[in-house]
């Protein structure tokens, strides 16, 4: 990972998220949302498979996903950007991509993962790892957006004066981001791939770009935006500098966080390029890439 | 979908590169096949209420060249690896913010004339 770089703070904002006087009511708007994101559930297209399939009468799609989530993790983690870390990490199981390099495979992909817990217990949590000094909670996966309704439940029971932050992969549609316009003060996008072609191939991801283009912009008009992306060996040419590139040019400044700890696991058998770790010029590569379009890379 | 965190290769207290001197057997995480699933995770129980559903979770991956990826890194966890190198770029910061928001949310016990109690130095025993 790149040298600490200086957060740049937009003026007005607090260094993370936004001021609270900023922060609408969004325990109001959340639970005004909740039978929309239950109706969306009845004919799901909440991302680009476009199932069409009816959450609500036990149907499954692409994800696998029915209508409330399991809960396969939760607790205090030190692992994300140091501007969100201690974080209250929330993980929900099953997700809308299926990426072969993903470390969390068992309990991502299967929907059935963990445990149901209700968002009240899940909010009691919270406050106690907030009491005992979390900066931040956050919302992951799997890919939460898929589980819209749980997850306006949970931002409802949440304290309000918290700091969300909603770690995505950035492949909902907009009807999924409509409804979660000013819910979360930080959004965490992936932008995995730098091309459809890899992304189908790695992830069974269609219409891969425009859909993360369009999350990617949209969270950047409305929201604290930390664009992420997984280095990958044997991709920093065809995946990392495409996304350099777009980023450099139509985000300029917003904060990147470029992971270098790959991790060679789960179903990258099926892929021969990333059945190792990265080299060192793999990410010196990828970092004067970086430098060459002054991305604004934090730790 | 969350990366791990890469951190240099682990030293011993006795300063000696860590390709198999100074740490027990034990330390280390089995060498499990590419294309296996995370099964093997290094796993905590919790201890306070509210925990994890299913008990705290850490894993680490330790690469041949003595490369350590943590992921689902916990505070504790993280203490471990930072006395595997107390000197590793990635995981002062994170160890230093969570010690920072910890005093954050706590009184400070001298103002009240109770003993402080520093954290300790040494969590885990030499081999």
């Amino acid at each position: 990972m790149s040298a600490p770089c200086a957060i740049r703070r937009r003026p007005g904002l607090s260094v993370i998220g936004k001021r609270s006087a900023d922060r609408p009511d969004r325990a109001s708007l959340a639970a005004a949302r909740l039978n929309r994101a239950r109706q969306a559930l009845a004919c799901c297209r909440l991302c680009p498979h476009r199932c069409g399939v009816n959450r609500l009468a036990g149907e499954r799609g692409f994800c696998g996903a029915g209508v409330r989530p399991c809960v396969h993790l939760a607790q205090v983690e030190l692992g994300e950007e140091l501007v969100l870390i201690p974080t209250f990490a929330v993980a929900l199981s099953g997700c809308d991509l299926r990426c072969a390099f993903c470390i969390t495979g068992a309990q991502s992909w299967h929907p059935r993962a963990g445990d149901r817990v209700e968002p009240a217990a899940l909010a009691g949590q919270a406050r106690a790892a907030l009491a005992t000094g979390a900066r931040t909670i956050t919302v992951l996966g799997g890919e939460p957006t898929i589980h819209l309704p749980f997850l306006l439940q949970l931002v409802a029971a949440l304290p309000p004066e918290a700091t969300l932050v909603l770690k995505t992969n950035g492949y909902g549609l907009a009807a999924a981001r409509r409804l979660l316009e000013g819910l979360f003060d930080v959004w965490c996008v992936d932008y995995k791939f730098g091309n459809d072609q890899c992304a189908r191939r790695l992830a069974g991801a269609l219409r891969y770009t425009a859909t993360v283009r369009a999350n990617l912009r949209h969270a950047a008009r409305q929201t604290d935006l930390i664009v992420r992306h997984l280095l990958m060996p044997g991709h920093v040419e065809c995946c990392w500098r495409p996304v350099a590139t777009w980023l450099g040019t139509h985000l300029p400044g917003v904060k990147v966080s470029l992971r270098t700890g790959f991790w060679p696991g789960w179903r990258v058998g099926r892929c021969p390029e990333l059945q190792r770790p990265l080299t060192a010029a793999e990410v010196d590569r990828a970092r004067a890439l970086a430098a060459e379009w002054a991305l604004n890379l934090i730790p | 979908m969350r990366a791990g965190n890469k951190i240099p290769r682990a030293r011993p207290p006795c300063g000696k590169a860590a390709s198999g001197c100074g740490l027990p057997r034990n330390a280390a995480a089995a060498t499990r096949p590419v294309d296996a699933p995370q099964a093997s995770a290094a796993e905590t129980r919790a201890t306070r209420p509210g925990d994890s559903p299913a008990g705290l979770t850490a894993e680490v991956l330790i690469l041949p060249d003595g490369q350590v990826l943590a992921h689902n890194l916990t505070p504790a966890f993280a203490a471990v690896l930072h006395e595997l190198n107390p000197r590793d770029p990635q995981m002062s910061p994170r160890l230093g913010a969570a010690t920072a928001a910890r005093r954050r949310s706590q009184p400070d016990h001298a103002e009240h004339g109770l003993p402080r109690h520093p954290p300790a130095r040494n969590p885990i025993p030499p081999p």
